[in-house]
């Protein structure tokens, strides 16, 4: 079973609030997803007995698709659209910004 | 009057070029059909306001195209509904999240701007679990969408909304999205023809992100070649989207005359768990034995990790949910829950804003990807993945298409899985390979289960390789008996 304080960190780190009752349901919950996922224990067998294209381990083959670092739009072409959407936003002789609280 | 229960977009399509009915005749008959079934069904979130104008304005492309000799834009008029998750210009759009309260995209998806360009008419928002995340659509914010064939089940999910829409002629067609099930899974349970195209093939520009190396848009229409039409208008590269890729299959082999007729295995092994109702076995066994009337050869395959793929999926998907869903903050847009300091302003927001199956995946993800775990999990699962990729390139080698059941059972009673995470994950069974593969695959109707008076839909899932769409249509008209 997973612990309590587990699930208080998970929570912190995922930055959700969580209630008492919430956090004892996801200790029911995670502990019944992670035990049918640990099926995969049982797949070492497979993944020993094969190789990699080079010979080696097998290894994800994805790439990072690049692009060219260059031809961005107009500059504030999309500003006061995405300003809108802020749940707080200030407008100042310096320019547009969304609000946040201050951190320092 | 229009016979809505027989009509396609072919059909539409070719009705609206001779003048049969115009644009507007069209989505008002529609609009009729959501007035009286909407308020049970709960297929659409919200109806837009200017759908009138909207096929207007597709009138005028129709009316100039034939004034001037031109072909008709083949989507132009046709009413389509939109999952939540696609961004559509000037129009709210929420992933049926309460976090996204009051967001109204600022550009639209390419797809839709594809959509756009050839004429389509878009009727409303389609109701969808939360974030794409789920197999009901239970887990919506605003309520669950109940099944056409028989109201007290689900539509399936995560695109239940766009299924249900399309089953109850509430929309020619509809737009899902796929990440492990989303399209093919409720078109199942609604009885419709769902696709879920190659990875990459339709741009993901302007679809809200769930896991990124699964997530791809699909059709979700009546019959195998609107679904076609619908995949034609959508795909191709996109400078949006850095992982999108052009598919153009090679001209497709089974479309010679004398050429050799598409080969179809069958995992058996796969397809002896208890958990499987027998009636989806029937209608399986009955589907086996109408492609092989249709003269195709069926032989069994070996897929030999597929029994760990849903444990990869169940690790690799949280894993990308949590990366994905961090940027729902409070700050940028939707909802904000004001705390002490900037901190509790994330706790409260993302706390209040996502709803429970949300919150569960988003911890679990940060749970496999923590140290001391990610080798065990994340991982792993990574590693498999690979293996279960060899085994589709091996599989794909003998054969030309696999099929299996689309889901495990028919459409479940609302409320029957909700408190059971396990049970919902499980329906997902025999989809998630697809997206961990990155092959395209398609539900189509195959038959149903009779329960408490009602029949209950069952679909046939078809997979193929990467860009061999063809290959689905082919197969898919044929078991349909369309015509081309």
């Amino acid at each position: 079973m997973i612990s309590r304080e587990e699930i208080a960190k998970l929570a912190a780190l995922s930055r959700l609030k969580l209630s008492e009752d919430e956090i004892v349901r996801m200790q029911g919950d995670m502990t019944a997803i992670l035990s049918y996922v640990d099926k995969l224990k049982a797949a070492t067998a497979s993944i020993a007995a094969t190789e990699g294209p080079a010979g080696g381990p097998v290894m994800s083959v994805n790439r990072n698709v690049m692009r060219e670092d260059a031809h961005p739009h107009e500059t504030g072409i999309f500003t006061d659209k995405l300003i809108k959407l802020a749940p707080q936003s200030a407008e100042t002789p310096d320019g547009k910004f969304v609000k946040v609280k201050k951190i320092l | 009057m229009i016979d809505l229960t027989t009509l396609t977009i072919k059909k539409a399509h070719d009705a609206l070029g001779r003048g049969d009915f115009s644009a507007r005749d069209l989505v008002e008959a529609y609009l009729a059909e959501i007035s009286k079934k909407n308020k049970d069904i709960h297929a659409y979130l919200e109806v837009f306001g200017d759908v009138i104008a909207q096929a207007e304005a597709a009138q005028k492309m129709i009316d100039s195209a034939r004034a001037a000799g031109r072909e008709v834009p083949l989507l132009a008029g046709i009413p389509i509904a939109v999952k939540d998750n696609i961004l559509i210009s000037g129009r709210r759009a929420g992933s049926a999240s309460k976090i996204l309260e009051g967001y109204v995209a600022p550009y639209d998806a390419t797809a839709i701007a594809k959509l756009r360009a050839l004429g389509a008419v878009f009727i409303g928002r389609a109701n969808m679990d939360e974030f794409a995340m789920g197999g009901s659509t239970e887990n919506s914010a605003y309520g669950v969408t109940k099944n056409p064939r028989d109201l007290s089940r689900v539509s399936g999910g995560s695109s239940g909304g766009s299924a249900a829409a399309v089953a109850a002629d509430m929309a020619l067609a509809a737009l899902g999205s796929d990440t492990g099930g989303s399209v093919r899974q409720p078109a199942s349970y609604c009885g419709v023809v769902g696709l879920k195209p190659t990875y990459g093939s339709i741009s993901r520009h302007g679809l809200m992100a769930m896991g990124s190396s699964l997530d791809v848009i699909g059709p979700l229409a009546k019959t195998v070649s609107d679904a076609e039409i619908l995949f034609n208008a959508m795909k191709g590269k996109d400078r949006f989207d850095s992982t999108s890729i052009d598919v153009d299959a090679p001209a497709a082999a089974s479309a010679k005359p004398g050429a050799k007729k598409p080969v179809i295995g069958v995992p058996r092994h796969f397809l002896k768990g208890d958990g499987i109702d027998p009636a989806v076995m029937r209608a399986f066994e009955e589907s086996v034995a109408r492609f092989k009337k249709l003269g195709y050869e069926v032989r069994d395959i070996e897929l030999p990790n597929i029994e760990y793929s849903l444990a990869v999926y169940y690790v690799l998907m949280p894993a990308e949910v949590s990366t994905n869903l961090a940027r729902f903050d409070g700050v940028k847009y939707g909802l904000h829950k004001s705390g002490a300091n900037l901190l509790e302003d994330y706790l409260n927001t993302r706390g209040e804003g996502f709803g429970r199956e949300a919150r569960r995946r988003i911890m679990l993800g940060a749970y496999v990807l923590s140290s001391g775990y990610y080798d065990a999990y994340y991982n792993k699962a990574a590693t498999v993945r690979e293996l279960l990729k060899k085994d589709f390139a091996k599989a794909f080698a003998s054969v030309d298409a696999i099929i299996m059941p689309t889901a495990p059972t028919p459409a479940f009673k609302i409320g029957e899985k909700v408190s059971d995470p396990v049970a919902m994950y499980l329906e997902d069974i025999f989809t998630v390979t697809a997206n961990l593969v990155g092959v395209p695959a398609m539900s189509v109707p195959a038959g149903s289960k009779s329960e408490g008076g009602k029949d209950v839909p069952i679909g046939l899932q078809i997979i193929a390789d990467s860009g061999r769409e063809d290959i689905l249509f082919s197969l898919g008209k044929a078991f349909l008996g369309e015509v081309e």
